[in-house]
């Protein structure tokens, strides 16, 4: 740290008489030799000085005098006080303290199986509308009279393999090669799948055609 | 030169023994204590609001909340340092409620009573020109130090209208000595600047810490 800086830093000790002697050496020393230091020190004296002609109003010996009394008769007031404010806060802590400990736990996990199950059917249970969009759906339904079921399961086999069976119907075994189909796991799979797969439809649509089903 | 309310500083009588007393149930003894801090309590709150009824009120809070909390008082600190950490808090506290509040200025029974104590006679005696002007530098002064910070101005008057010294400040705020020092170049720099026009001196830089 340079003189400046320390010197600087010791304005206040030294306006105040709070230096040690060596402080006082050094600064007194440093004051002699530095003129910016000592013009600094000289502005900052000169503003506690005026500050110091700063006179607290006195308010006068009654008010002292009077002042215990005073001071008195509050503390009686707020002693009076104090009581029911803390009566009423005692009730209040009261009614807390004599309920079990227990009775608090089983509240909680009350609360938290409530809200879990809550939160569960909000998260996991489908929507009423969607319950409804599913039953509509012609392959829930169940026939209702034995006129139908070659129209149920026609409903039921399209619903189920639509895109597949687009190809299919329009595909006509007589003249086309089935394997021509792009169906690789079927084909995989035992040569009979692909036969009855590829000839279920044909029959479905015959069938459809003779009786007017569509 | 300091304040001219600078008082020495006077030998406590054993608060040990006051305070043991008081916990036996003497309260004659918290009437002692009551008196040995009710002025220092008091100048101190109106150091640092500037209101004499602010200050009022302030100290009997402090002794209110002494006359509760004597019994479990930690005999390891010093009872001045702790009634003063009370004061200052209380103190900040209504000036931070009073914020928006326009300051007054010294009101008229101040105004009569500085007049008198510095020109040592009644009002009634005194010269009309070197009332004035003695009145004009106290306002000057109030409003100088209403103008700083709530945290500088309590340093300031701490250190040079209630004869605290720097380490004591520290220990009161909790905080350290530089920032003591740091808050009192600040305000001391602030009020230069605010009070040049009238000292008839140019602003000129104060050191800073």
């Amino acid at each position: 740290m340079s003189d400046c800086k320390k010197c600087q830093s010791l304005f206040l000790e030294a306006f105040y008489e709070e230096m040690n002697a060596e402080q006082k050496q050094f600064f007194k020393d440093h004051l002699l030799v530095c003129e910016k230091c000592k013009s600094k020190f000289e502005e900052m004296k000169s503003t506690l000085q005026f500050m110091g002609k700063r006179v607290r109003p006195e308010p006068g010996k009654i008010f002292w005098d009077l002042y215990e009394e005073r001071l008195a008769q509050r503390i009686e007031k707020e002693e009076i006080l104090q009581p029911e404010r803390e009566s009423g806060q005692k009730r209040f802590a009261r009614t807390f303290t004599s309920v079990p400990k227990w009775a608090y736990q089983a509240a909680a996990a009350l609360v938290l199986i409530v809200v879990g199950i809550f939160i569960g059917r909000m998260v996991f249970l489908p929507s009423a509308q969607e319950l409804q969009q599913a039953s509509q759906q012609p392959g829930l339904t169940t026939p209702q009279q034995p006129g139908t079921e070659l129209v149920h399961r026609t409903q039921n086999y399209i619903e189920r393999s639509k895109l597949i069976l687009l190809a299919l119907v329009n595909f006509d075994p007589a003249t086309e090669d089935p394997y021509a189909l792009d169906l690789p796991f079927q084909q995989q799979r035992l040569p009979t799948l692909n036969p009855r797969m590829i000839s279920t439809p044909s029959s479905l649509l015959k069938k459809a055609l003779i009786t007017g089903g569509f | 030169m300091h304040s001219s309310n600078r008082g020495k500083k006077e030998m406590q009588p054993n608060e040990q023994i006051l305070v043991d007393r008081f916990c036996g149930g003497d309260h004659s003894a918290f009437h002692e204590l009551v008196g040995q801090y009710k002025k220092k309590i008091y100048f101190l709150a109106y150091d640092i609001t500037g209101d004499h009824q602010e200050a009022e009120d302030i100290s009997q809070e402090v002794f209110i909340k002494m006359f509760r909390s004597l019994k479990n008082f930690r005999r390891d600190s010093k009872m001045s340092s702790w009634l003063y950490q009370i004061t200052v808090n209380a103190s900040i506290d209504t000036l931070r409620k009073k914020s928006s509040k326009p300051k007054r200025s010294i009101d008229e029974f101040e105004q009569i009573n500085i007049q008198e104590q510095l020109l040592g006679g009644t009002v009634q005696s005194l010269d009309p020109q070197r009332s004035a002007e003695s009145s004009q530098i106290q306002n000057h002064i109030s409003q100088a130090l209403q103008k700083i910070s709530p945290k500088e101005r309590t340093v300031f008057v701490m250190r040079h209208y209630n004869d605290l010294k720097l380490n004591e400040i520290a220990e009161i705020l909790n905080i350290t000595v530089g920032t003591v020092k740091s808050l009192l170049f600040r305000a001391i720099k602030k009020l230069r600047k605010e009070l040049s026009s009238y000292m008839g001196n140019p602003v000129l830089e104060v050191p800073n810490e």
